[in-house]
């Protein structure tokens, strides 16, 4: 059966984001859940699966855990170690598809800024970890230098990733950094891992996120619009380094080319596009392989504004993980529901109809998910 | 003063070859008893072929720079006194992709740049490999000298 269709978002729920002291992560999922749950006019007792995230390099976000504070005995429920949310949406359409539930609730809740939790500290000391090479800016440093190299891409052509991504985020909010950065503001301040400044790099905070998702046939009773699952795509690199190329995402283009043929849509269709960007390398990467530039165009792409306010393909209209807030890019999949459902003010994407959210898993795993408000 | 930054458990059966051979100055790797498929890093299994075990083969330390970054702040307090340093990745003559520190200075890396191996004694046990680069001019590192992050 084609995904096409078969699922749909009807509400969602985000947090307050930054700094929530004294809470723990399975409590601020909880939060978001209620948020959701209160958006869709529906109680906890409406809900037959819940699909909790794992918060990263902490503890907390197991389903058993989520599931007690939340009180429920949903007929499915299940954890992925994975964040992004897209990996969530591909799991909640497929158990809808299934028959598995009909009201599922996707979740996600971090306090690691409030408990201080140390990304710098590696797992286990190789060759790798012994020389220092610590930090996500240290993988995404080597990709962009590599880039660099290959492609003559400049920082100025790059650094349009942290700039534009704050022109949308001064419209937002939700937003954590909103003070306005230009791009000579942007190579004026120092590298922090060269090539990358502090402004290509996401700062951790806490908040929490959710979403209810639900068959096509229940969508239409709920009070907002429903936003359809299009397509749906993913594709692993679990090789992982043992494939020299890895750490420039090669495998990208076939999660591209498997979410336009899920969806049987092409990249001129995509009016916003959300790109999960712990570093702005990941939006680089991901404009190119998802046909929106050719490989190797991202430079010169970028520099000519496409991607800003005003721009004909907007790009991260939150802010993005640079400038919103951190939460593993959950908040992306909120952004892109609550652009087409119009409801974004100053930073409305006019007409926006189709959606697309790009996610990866380190370096490990690729998704894609393509929605919109019309099936 | 005592070396205390992170270091590698070379004792570890599954990598013990490749720190011993660091500490004779060699780079050695594993290398599949079957089809002969060169594995880095190390794996109880050929991942190519699922044959178990492996055999241990030295192979040139000299390669290409794939690319490199330059830690200008501490993101590890434990490295925060060698700020700035770089790391970079070496496509080995051989083929695997190996990354390593680089010594030397950092301001005059280039992608593409040829990388050679040096050996540094950083305990009593411990030898770790560092990039330098190949230069037909006076020599910028010293073998076991330690790190010269101009």
């Amino acid at each position: 059966m084609a995904v096409r269709g078969q699922a749909a978002i009807v509400a969602v729920g985000s947090t307050k984001q930054g700094e929530l002291p004294g809470r723990s992560a399975d409590e601020v999922a909880v939060e978001a859940i209620s948020l959701a749950l209160d958006e869709a006019g529906l109680t906890k007792a409406d809900v037959d699966g819940l699909i909790t995230c794992r918060a990263g390099m902490g503890r907390g976000g197991v389903d058993t855990g989520v599931g007690s504070l939340l009180g429920i005995n949903p007929r499915y429920s299940a954890t992925l170690d994975y964040g992004t949310c897209n990996f969530s949406l591909h799991l909640g359409t497929m158990a809808i598809m299934a028959g598995l539930a009909d009201v599922i609730v996707l979740a996600y809740g971090a306090t690691q800024r409030s408990q201080r939790v140390n990304f710098g500290v590696p797992m286990g000391v190789d060759l790798a970890a012994a020389s220092g090479y610590v930090h996500i800016a240290g993988p995404a440093g080597l990709a962009l230098q590599r880039h660099k190299a290959l492609y003559g891409t400049t920082d100025e052509q790059f650094g349009q990733i942290a700039v534009s991504q704050r022109e949308w985020a001064r419209m937002n909010p939700l937003a954590i950094f909103t003070k306005p950065l230009t791009i000579e503001d942007y190579l004026a301040k120092p590298y922090l891992v060269e090539p990358l400044r502090r402004d290509d790099v996401t700062m951790i905070s806490d908040g929490g996120a959710a979403l209810v998702l639900t068959s096509a046939e229940r969508a239409r009773d709920f009070p907002k619009a429903p936003v359809y699952v299009l397509g749906i795509a993913e594709t692993t690199a679990l090789r992982g380094d043992r494939d020299p190329e890895n750490l420039m995402r090669p495998w990208l283009a076939n999660v591209a080319r498997d979410v336009y043929a899920s969806a049987g849509l092409r990249p001129e269709d995509i009016d916003a596009l959300y790109i999960q960007d712990p570093t702005a390398v990941w939006v680089l990467q991901m404009l190119e392989y998802y046909g929106f530039c050719g490989l190797g165009e991202g430079g010169p792409f970028l520099a000519e504004g496409h991607t800003r306010p005003g721009g004909d393909l907007p790009v991260n209209t939150n802010g993005g993980q640079l400038s919103e807030s951190y939460m593993w890019g959950w908040l992306h999949l909120c952004e892109a529901v609550r652009q087409l459902r119009g409801e974004c003010g100053p930073r409305q994407v006019p007409n926006a109809d189709v959606a697309m959210y790009c996610s990866t898993m380190t370096f490990t795993k690729g998704a894609a998910s393509i929605i919109s408000t019309h099936r | 003063m005592s070396y205390d930054k992170p270091l590698p458990d070379v004792d570890d059966p599954l990598t013990r070859p490749f720190w011993q051979g660091l500490r004779e100055r060699r780079l050695t790797i594993q290398r599949c008893g079957r089809c002969g498929a060169l594995r880095w890093p190390a794996a109880p299994i050929c991942p190519e072929c699922l044959a178990p075990g492996a055999e241990w083969t030295d192979v040139a330390a000299d390669g290409e720079l794939w690319s490199y970054v330059v830690y200008r702040r501490a993101l590890s307090p434990a490295f925060a006194d060698e700020i700035p340093y770089a790391v970079g990745v070496v496509a080995l003559d051989a083929g695997p992709h190996l990354l390593s520190r680089i010594s030397g200075p950092v301001d005059t890396l280039k992608v593409g740049a040829r990388m050679t191996a040096r050996y540094e004694d950083v305990s009593p046990t411990v030898t770790l490999l560092r990039w330098v680069t190949e230069s037909p001019g006076p020599e910028n590192g010293g073998g076991s000298s330690g790190d010269h992050n101009d």
